[in-house]
């Protein structure tokens, strides 16, 4: 962090302050760097040439930020006593791509929410790149995944996942069988550019099913100047023998703006620290130390197309992802040793497996003029699951289908989704926005076997939130919405089932009771949410924010109407056709400060639901073989509260430590029970040395990561506690450049030691299956 | 303001803390012991199966249901198991109910309860025709008071060449 000063001489009162930002390395200008100067919060905004000039009262201190993508936050402070000129050599921060480029203005405008909200980057996911998306985020605090085996993965945020969680890609809620455990999100990780992450109810923006947070995934940015670029990089990964390569071209062209990005990924079975695991009482042999079918491969291909003008950004992305994964044929039915014996092909996936395709094309659009702006997004998804197992049934009287006999379940889901708002007052001190949404949904189901119904589901809502800046320091938010929303779902009797137990000597009512699968059903819901925030600004390093939100969820059509035996969890699940929408109060408060050394950040949340939508067991029977007692959806009182602590103190210039720690407790009122999937305590500690390097290593940053995860012994019914671990990790990234040539490496380690140990929110978790064990990675990434 | 937070917090954490866990739950699952039939045992076609068990919990048991279905190609289960021919599979489910109507005790409310009948049969027909001969499934679910469960799978061979068991 170099500046050189120079003095010239003047005589006024005010002072002008003439700044040149430009590359540390090539000297060249930077134009489009946010300068930002404290107390008062002057923005400015460096010219083509580097440049910019603001005019500032003399002999009292200010601080300076300099922000520029890609490159390292300058921060300084000053006290002017004459005219003077600055120069900042911004140095890029060591991830960085040579995506040298800052849009002129944010085609997005932003939801003003007091909930905290992370950021994150594409130089996080690149440092942090793991197994999928959902995987890297649980490294930020209060972030945790629930996986099924190595690469697929969903996220929960303090505790809440499934349908309690939204996850918002460019402006679509991203819509698909979230609601089912071996369920994958369905997205590109090398395809997100910049996440913000809302820890907290956010259903006054996003509707239903937004209770415990919002997963916000924004566009790239887009360069003012016109270019053309790109990068190649190939991934590596020892633990399931992973090749992948994803490359992505850009080109901007006067008011244009086209992107492309292809992803191709292949792995084998996943190896885990393990010679055997023991589930039911039987030792089951993991041959080579790895599980047997749970290799995969994806394929994803995403374009992405802006037109921006004075008054006008208009973006539309279309996506395909596809991905295929095995699961461990001991997950699906009694495990049986002849099934895990290797078959010599480590990479390739035979019965029971899932393939997954989720289709996405979307635009979102936002004019803007005097201060106002309408913002649209209109979002169709097509998103096809389908779960692939021998044909086997327990009812001699059923035959196996005609076409595809060995296609054991499979869902195709469209949503339609328009999204609106109209904001007044942007750059006032009050601002204004009114908004709605639609979403239509069809699920049509097929296969041999019955999980889910046909459904429709409709829903709408409106809303209007506002922003009062009190002061400088304090400013108010706030919002109510009402949301309506119809399901129709389609009622399904299985005659197979029926003949079955008629033969097997049950009753009329007996044989009603189990053989009707889904309830014909056509429920309405209504609700309202809402949020109320502050925003305190002591001074400009240190922020503190209260929240409190009203959120709410529909309750979905499995736990409605479904009836039987879910083929994963062995349970036979009953759906309730009395529930009401599930709705949460939660209160939120976070504290962050920043300054020279020290970057902190706490935050700590209570929620309260009066009526939680979960599996109750009811102690009785069911009669259906592979099932035990009866599961059924009920809704209890809830509570829920914790937090986070993420903190990072800079030792020297170079090095870094960080810490971050979260904490979820969450307990059902009525039972005493805690809820199922509650993370564990979670605490990540890094160190990290970053410096320039020599000859063609131009930087460098290593890390060592100690993760260590606490035990749960707070469980449900019919869960497993789960041993705590503390594990190791090694990250080193590079920036390299030989003669114009240039590249980075990114390397990890991850669980040096190969420790064994369980996710207590994993899919395996009730087969004793441990986690992955040692990964060694490696990308090499080629920007053009 | 900082300290306003900060006590805020605090009070709060406390009191979240402190409120709960007072109330003792029960999340341990009872456990089968299971004696009879053993791994791989051979029962042999219109005999009836030696079933011996030892149920315990930690608070009080509530019930226990048996299966036992098809396991014929090393698959679980597998394509129409049930009309393979001239035979036919086998597959049955039985409740404690139905043990109770045979005047066994009820285990409900028992923090251990032994488990010694001959109550279920393998017949040797269905429908006039025999029974699939060949491994089967031998599956059992206990519950305990508080809703929680275990399960327990064992293979067994229904077999005309399988020994008779000697009766205890």
């Amino acid at each position: 962090m170099t500046f050189a000063l120079s003095f010239l001489l003047s005589f006024s009162q005010t002072y002008s302050l003439k700044g040149y930002v430009c590359d540390a390395l090539s000297k060249e200008p930077l134009p489009g760097a946010i300068v930002v100067l404290g107390p008062n919060e002057i923005y400015a905004v460096s010219g083509r040439d580097g440049a910019f000039s603001v005019d500032l009262p003399g002999k009292t201190p200010h601080t300076l930020e300099v922000r520029f993508t890609g490159y390292e936050l300058l921060t300084t402070s000053i006290i002017l006593t004459s005219d003077t000129v600055l120069h900042f050599h911004l140095e890029t921060t060591s991830y960085s791509l040579n995506e040298v480029v800052v849009h002129g203005k944010n085609g997005h405008g932003r939801l003003l929410s007091a909930i905290t909200a992370k950021e994150i980057d594409r130089s996080f996911f690149m440092k942090n790149n793991s197994a999928s998306f959902s995987k890297s985020l649980s490294k930020v605090a209060g972030v945790s995944s629930m996986d099924i085996g190595a690469n697929v993965s969903k996220p929960v945020i303090r505790g809440l996942g499934f349908n309690r969680i939204a996850v918002a890609d460019k402006g679509v809620v991203q819509q698909n069988q979230q609601w089912g455990a071996d369920h994958g999100l369905d997205i590109d990780q090398y395809d997100v550019d910049k996440v913000f992450i809302h820890k907290g109810p956010m259903s006054l923006f996003y509707g239903s099913d937004a209770i415990g947070g919002v997963i916000e995934i924004l566009p790239v940015d887009v360069p003012s100047e016109n270019m053309v670029w790109g990068d190649v990089s190939l991934i590596a990964k020892s633990n399931n023998n992973l090749s992948g390569i994803t490359a992505m071209t850009s080109v901007k062209r006067g008011r244009w703006f086209l992107r492309g990005r292809l992803t191709a990924q292949r792995f084998a079975d996943y190896r885990v620290p393990a010679d055997t695991v023991t589930y039911l009482t039987w030792k089951l042999p993991l041959y080579g130390r790895r599980m047997k079918n749970t290799a995969g491969q994806e394929l994803n291909a995403a374009l992405s197309a802006n037109y921006s003008q004075e008054n006008i950004s208009s973006w539309t992305h279309i996506s395909n992802v596809f991905s295929k994964n095995g699961f461990f044929p001991g997950s699906h039915g009694i495990p049986d040793l002849k099934r895990l014996t290797p078959d010599g092909n480590s990479f390739n996936i035979g019965y029971p497996y899932s393939t997954s395709n989720h289709f996405k094309i979307s635009n979102g659009t936002e004019i803007d003029w005097d201060n106002s702006s309408l913002h649209f997004d209109i979002g169709f998804q097509q998103n096809n699951r389908a779960e692939w197992s021998k044909f086997h049934t327990h009812y001699g009287n059923q035959a196996p289908p005609q076409v595809s006999p060995d296609l054991e379940l499979s869902f195709s889901l469209q949503t339609m989704s328009v999204n609106s708002r109209l904001s007044f007052g942007k750059d006032s001190l009050w601002t204004k926005t009114a908004g709605m949404s639609v979403e239509v949904q069809r699920n049509r189901v097929g296969g041999y076997s019955f999980l889910m119904p046909d459904f429709e589901r409709y829903t709408a809502g409106a809303y209007a939130a506002t922003s009062y800046k009190v002061s400088p320091k304090l400013m108010l938010t706030g919002g109510v919405r009402f949301d309506s929303g119809k399901l129709n779902i389609r009622g399904f009797y299985d005659d197979t089932l029926a003949d079955f137990l008629q033969l097997g000597g049950y009753d009329a009512d007996d044989v009603w009771y189990y053989a009707q699968r889904a309830d014909a059903l056509r429920k309405n819901f209504h609700s309202f949410s809402g949020a109320l925030g502050a925003v305190y600004d002591p001074n400009r390093l240190s922020s503190l924010k209260i929240n409190i939100g009203r959120s709410f969820r529909f309750p979905t059509a499995n736990e409605l109407a479904s009836n039987g035996v879910h083929h994963g969890a062995f349970r036979h699940e009953k759906g309730n056709n009395s529930l009401k929408p599930e709705t949460g109060w939660q209160y939120d408060l976070g504290y962050s400060l920043k300054n020279r050394r020290l970057n902190l950040s706490i935050n700590h949340f209570a929620s309260y639901f009066p009526n939680y939508i979960y599996l109750n067991p009811t102690g009785q029977w069911s009669v259906l073989p592979h099932a035990g007692q009866i599961y059924e959806y009920t809704q209890s009182r809830v509570f829920l509260a914790g937090g986070e602590l993420e903190a990072a103190y800079r030792f020297t210039e170079n090095l870094l430590l960080s810490a971050n720690w979260e904490y979820v407790y969450n307990r059902n009122i009525d039972n005493g029970y805690p809820l199922p999937f509650s993370p564990p305590v979670d605490m990540l500690l890094a160190l990290i040395y970053s410096n320039h390097g020599k000859g063609p290593l131009i930087q460098y940053s290593a890390s060592l990561e100690n993760q260590t995860v606490f035990a749960q012994n707070r469980i449900a019914n019919n869960e497993e506690k789960t041993l705590g671990t503390s594990l190791i990790n090694l990250l080193c990234s590079m920036n390299w450049k030989v003669g114009d040539f240039r590249f980075f490496t990114d390397f990890q380690v991850q669980n040096i030691f190969d420790t064994p140990f369980y996710n207590h929110l994993s899919y395996y978790r009730k087969l004793n299956i441990p986690e992955p064990g040692r990964n060694i990675q490696f990308i090499l990434k080629i920007p053009f | 303001m900082k300290k306003v937070f900060f006590t805020t917090v605090l009070a709060i954490s406390a009191f979240v803390f402190l409120s709960c866990e007072k109330e003792s739950i029960d999340a341990e699952r009872p456990v089968i012991k299971l004696i009879a039939p053993e791994e791989e045992e051979g029962i042999k076609p219109g005999s009836d199966i030696h079933f011996d068990a030892v149920l315990t919990d930690n608070v009080a048991l509530k019930s226990y249901k048996i299966n036992i279905h098809g396991a014929f190609d090393g698959h679980s289960h597998s394509a129409a198991t049930r009309a393979a021919g001239d035979v036919v599979a086998f597959e049955k489910t039985w409740l404690e109910a139905d043990f109770i109507q045979l005047g066994d005790e009820p285990i409900a409310g028992k923090k251990e309860a032994r488990l010694h009948h001959h109550h279920m049969v393998i017949p040797a027909e269905i429908d006039g025709k025999p029974i699939r001969e060949g491994h089967y499934h031998f599956t059992i679910y206990c519950t305990d008071e508080a809703g929680n469960e275990s399960f327990i799978a064992r293979e067994i061979e229904i077999s005309s060449s399988a020994e008779e068991h000697t009766y205890h």
